[in-house]
């Protein structure tokens, strides 16, 4: 981030060219110089020798959210248009997911404004765009607007905040499919009935569905997904939905939750981000072997990026982990993963993202990637030497010992408190939440 | 004694007998005495889009008018980290012997992965007079 924000303000002249580069022969590779780029039609070849000699010229870099960039002015409603049409329309703009939206009405953007305590035009997160030079402001308001589009509701609106203020997309441009993970602690989860229970990842709660949509929804409108500009992934991950928004299970964990573990209060409500590719269930119980040695299977078949990866155990998983197998604590257990998941030298770094991103600081002599780099291909190294990178979390609704591994590493946290209107009533604090209310 | 808490004392979880979605309140709906269905009334909704500011930006430098008699660095930036990343940049120097023989182009492998900076090869870029840099390729 800090080169990142090094370079900003210097406006390069960016080519595309066709994918993919790495590995192909000198004859495709002569063929993507030769031919188009994907973005412009216009050759390969020709946009270079045209970065380099054709004149600059002021207006060069006109940003894709002109004209109101250059005249300040922001048209704050559109042409009023039947239902239809406007659910047309938003789509059309690039606006959605894909979904139709709930039309943010000035009426609904002002009952969801009630779920603050912040002006509307305070800005939340400024998101730098690179291809084209430009800055977006992003307010309390548009915030609102977007959770509108979602179906959130008020309350919700403190927790879409905290994720906006961290600037991080939900799907961040690549030709490959990342995707993210949310996940919120502390006394929100219950106040706005998330599910941390049963089916947590699955289609079915308010909070969970609207929360992880409105990510995304936010990530559209920051210019993650305009097409051949900044949204190139191939295939996409269908992640990208909901962003797995989950609340960790506090009231029915062995141990300790992950906001605290980030020296977070346990009163704190938190949101936390997570950054990734993948995941894999695992299916039934683990009864030939212990749950490490079913997780190393599972483990084998993630990069091991940086030691990071992320561990999502049902209540039932973590409870038999501390009390039958004696980890105190979540550290405990990644501590054991890794000093106990190996993997051969040759088998890592033939993987291309390990070899893409640490095989230049084995070349720097950074350890322990320099020995590890020297190593016949068949000698075993512990991939995870990092225990801190192994994120475990708590979710489930204990009918059955199941887990998640996955990829995913630790982005960042929010606090969701400092957007709140006010403290709510925790209404929920036995874990029981999605009842309807009492009659 | 209240559902929830009955329920907990069974340890049964009550998403078991949750029966309707995880909301307790509704909005009514409305009930259009116009004659207009809900899809054919005028609404007016705020706009989502949203403005942007240029980045005060260092200028670019002027262009070179030709590139005749000109050296032009091209940087592999290692995206693949394999070190061997540079066969797009073989083929561009290449096209450029073959169509444009007056300039000169020098391949440079940069240091570290593709987010590293390398401060000692823009000053040898720089201290060499080189005339422009061609930086690449990812994917």
């Amino acid at each position: 981030m800090a080169d990142d924000r090094r370079f900003h303000g210097v406006p390069l002249r960016f080519i595309y060219t066709p994918h993919p580069v790495v590995g192909m022969p000198p004859s495709v590779l002569r063929s993507y110089i030769d031919g188009d780029n994907p973005a412009t039609q216009q050759t390969v070849i020709g946009e270079v020798i045209e970065a380099l000699t054709k004149p600059v010229s002021e207006d060069e870099f006109e940003g894709d959210f002109a004209p109101a960039s250059r005249t300040g002015l922001r048209q704050t409603q559109l042409a009023p248009d039947t239902e239809d049409n406007l659910q047309r329309l938003f789509y059309e703009r690039g606006w959605t997911d894909g979904l139709p939206v709930i039309l943010p009405t000035e009426e609904r953007v002002a009952e969801m404004l009630t779920g603050t305590n912040r002006s509307p035009d305070e800005v939340v997160t400024e998101i730098f765009l690179h291809d084209t030079q430009e800055y977006l402001k992003f307010t309390v308001e548009m915030v609102a607007i977007i959770g509108v589009m979602a179906g959130a509701r008020a309350e919700h609106l403190p927790v879409l905040l905290a994720i906006a203020s961290t600037g991080h997309p939900s799907i961040p441009g690549s030709t490959t499919p990342f995707a993210c993970m949310l996940l919120v602690n502390g006394p929100i989860r219950n106040e706005i009935e998330m599910n941390s229970g049963i089916g947590a990842f699955s289609p079915r709660t308010l909070a969970n569905s609207v929360i992880g949509r409105a990510w995304t929804l936010l990530t559209i409108h920051w210019g993650y997904l305009r097409l051949k500009k900044q949204f190139w992934t191939s295939q996409g991950n269908p992640i990208g939905y909901n962003n797995m928004c989950v609340a960790e299970n506090e009231e029915r964990s062995a141990w300790e939750p992950f906001h605290v573990q980030k020296k977070f209060r346990p009163e704190e409500s938190v949101v936390s981000l997570f950054r990734g590719w993948s995941f894999v269930n695992n299916v039934v119980g683990s009864s030939q072997r212990s749950v490490g040695k079913d997780m190393f299977l599972q483990l084998g078949a993630l990069p091991g990026l940086f030691s990071a990866a992320m561990l999502i155990l049902d209540p039932l998983v973590a409870r038999h982990l501390k009390e039958n197998e004696g980890f105190q604590t979540k550290l405990d257990f990644a501590r054991w993963i890794s000093e106990n998941f190996t993997v051969p030298a040759g088998q890592f770094w033939g993987t291309d993202l390990i070899h893409m991103m640490m095989a230049p600081l084995a070349d720097q002599g950074v350890e322990p990637y320099a020995t590890w780099k020297k190593l016949p291909e068949d000698t075993l190294i512990r991939p995870y030497d990092k225990p801190e990178n192994i994120n475990i979390v708590v979710v489930g609704g204990e009918t059955s010992p199941m887990w998640k591994v996955s990829d995913f590493a630790y982005a960042t946290s929010a606090s969701v408190d400092k957007w709140r209107a006010r403290p709510l009533t925790d209404s929920c604090t036995d874990g029981s939440c999605g009842l309807p209310d009492e009659p | 004694m209240d559902r929830r808490k009955m329920l907990a004392l069974l340890g049964v979880s009550p998403a078991l007998v949750a029966g309707g979605p995880a909301y307790g309140r509704t909005t009514p709906a409305s009930h259009p005495e116009d004659g207009i269905s809900a899809s054919g009334r005028i609404l007016t909704v705020l706009n989502p889009g949203v403005t942007a500011e240029l980045a005060k930006r260092v200028p670019l430098t002027a262009r070179l008018d030709t590139l005749d008699g000109k050296t032009i660095y091209l940087v592999d930036f290692d995206w693949g980290g394999m070190g061997q990343n540079d066969g797009f940049l073989q083929e561009m120097q290449a096209w450029f012997t073959e169509h444009i023989p007056k300039v000169k182009t020098i391949i440079k492998l940069k240091k570290g992965n593709f987010v590293t900076d390398d401060p000692a090869l823009w000053k040898e870029i720089a201290d060499n007079k080189g005339d422009g840099v061609f930086l690449g390729v990812a994917g």
